[in-house]
This record gives structure tokens, C-alpha cells and sequence, in this order.
């Protein structure tokens, strides 16, 4: 969604919710702070045995970045206009499961297009399935809940 | 996407169920896509309705709709940026990986 998008959504919901309506905002933590100079990025870890042996981060496009940094900035913004008040926040790990590299990396293709694995994480990826052939791939990426409250009429 | 699992652990819904009251209201998502979360909130609301541009994604949400929650949910295509709904007439949004 373009920054426009972003300003007329958040006073779209505004205009639709009661008063005192709550608005849930859950999106990738990938700049909680719109200030800071580098992204939370989701990691991508080989699980077998139990365990999770990290493989790498999953590189975002500087286009996805800066999505993501103005969602920060926006919603900061309409909480600086009045349209909401900020209730609650919380930072979780959401978690995807690749039965195999194969689905993995077709999921990269086709669904993260503004994603790449690089090449050294790639080669990690391999090593350890190759050490560890029963396993599959988990990538956790940060996620947060924000919880507002619509403040004023409309 | 077969061969994919997103959020088996359920921490996204435990979140979003723990922190705001859905019993009795009713909701609109926005950014619905292809209703994973709406199936999951949508035992606790009285009403969700989800919406999303993309329309393949809405056809498949009501594809795999379970029976029980037919009468409570209801998808369409459509932005956030262009809602039609009524003014005041939700008591909760949930902004879907939309912003």
C-alpha cells in the first residue's frame, strides 16, 4: 500500500468504527522505531532433532523497507492527529514451516517477491540439511500487535 | 501453498484474542487475503467481514470457509482505502499485514 493508501485506510477505519471502536494493526516488526537505521529481518533456521540451528536472514527489498517504515511513521501520525490512542503493544515471533527447501524456495519465488535468500545463508542451508537430512526449514519473522482505541467523533 | 504451515503455534491469534474483546462485535479486517485469520477470529465475533483487493484471494477464503462459520462471515473485494461500509459501523477493525 502506498503512503496515500496507508493515510486514507487509517482514516477509513477511523470514520467506520464506532466510538470507542479498537483497532488492531498486526503487520512484520520490521522498524518499530521509524528512526532506526536497520530492519528486524526474519531469520531462517534448519529444525531437526529438536533443534534450531540458524541459517541466515531473509534479505528485503529496499522498496519493502521503506513500505515498512512509513506503516511506522503513518500510524504514528495518526495517533499525533487524535484519530487513535495507542493501548497496547507487543512484539511476537510469527513462524513459517517449509516441509522441504524445494516448497521453500518456490514460496521465495512466488509468494515473497521482494525477498532473497543470499548466497551465504543458502550455503549454510544446504550444509545442514546435508548433515541433518531429517528436518525441515522454519523462518520466524518479528511481528507485532499494536492495539488502538478511536478517539474522537465521526 | 501445500507444504507450508503459517502460524502453527496460533501466537498471532492468542495475541490478537488476548488482547481485545470479540465476544458479541462485530468486525471488519481489512487485508483479509486468503481468510487464515479470519477463520480463526471468527468464532469469537458475532459478525467479520473481510475484506481484500485481491480477488483470487477472496475466492479462495470463501472456498475454504467451514460450514459453521457461514453465517457469520462474509468476504469482499475491496481496498482499504475505499470502504463503503456505513459510518460507525463496527465496533472492532483488525488491519490484516495491511499497512
Amino acid at each position: 500500500m502506498s503512503r496515500e493508501g496507508m493515510v486514507h485506510a487509517l482514516k477509513q477505519i477511523h470514520r467506520v468504527l464506532q466510538p470507542r471502536g479498537v483497532l488492531g494493526d498486526l503487520r512484520p516488526d520490521r522498524y518499530p522505531d521509524p528512526g532506526q537505521p536497520h530492519p528486524h529481518l526474519p531469520s531462517v533456521r534448519w529444525a531437526s532433532g529438536g533443534r534450531e540451528i540458524p541459517a541466515g536472514v531473509l534479505e528485503k527489498a529496499p522498496e519493502n523497507l521503506r513500505r515498512h517504515r512509513t506503516a511506522t511513521l503513518e500510524l504514528q501520525r495518526a495517533i499525533g492527529e487524535g484519530l487513535f490512542v495507542l493501548e497496547s503493544t507487543e512484539a511476537f515471533p510469527f513462524r513459517y514451516h517449509f516441509r522441504t527447501e524445494e516448497i521453500f524456495e518456490t514460496f521465495l519465488r512466488t509468494g515473497w517477491k521482494q525477498t532473497t535468500l543470499g548466497a551465504p545463508a543458502r550455503r549454510r542451508l544446504h550444509g545442514l540439511r546435508r548433515a541433518h537430512p531429517a528436518g525441515q526449514i522454519v523462518v520466524i519473522e518479528p511481528f507485532r500487535l499494536n492495539v488502538l482505541k478511536k478517539q474522537g467523533g465521526g | 501453498m501445500n507444504g507450508v504451515r503459517r502460524d502453527p503455534e496460533h501466537m498471532e491469534t492468542r495475541r490478537l484474542l488476548g488482547r481485545i474483546a470479540f465476544a458479541g462485535a462485530r468486525v471488519l479486517e481489512v487485508g483479509g487475503g486468503d481468510g487464515r485469520l479470519t477463520r480463526r477470529i471468527a468464532g469469537a465475533a458475532r459478525e467479520v467481514v473481510s475484506v481484500d483487493p485481491n480477488a483470487d484471494a477472496i475466492a479462495r477464503a470463501e472456498r475454504l470457509l467451514p460450514a459453521h462459520l457461514r453465517r457469520t462471515v462474509r468476504f469482499e473485494v475491496a481496498s482499504g482505502h475505499r470502504l463503503h461500509f456505513a459510518d460507525a459501523s463496527f465496533d472492532i477493525a483488525v488491519l490484516s499485514w495491511s499497512l
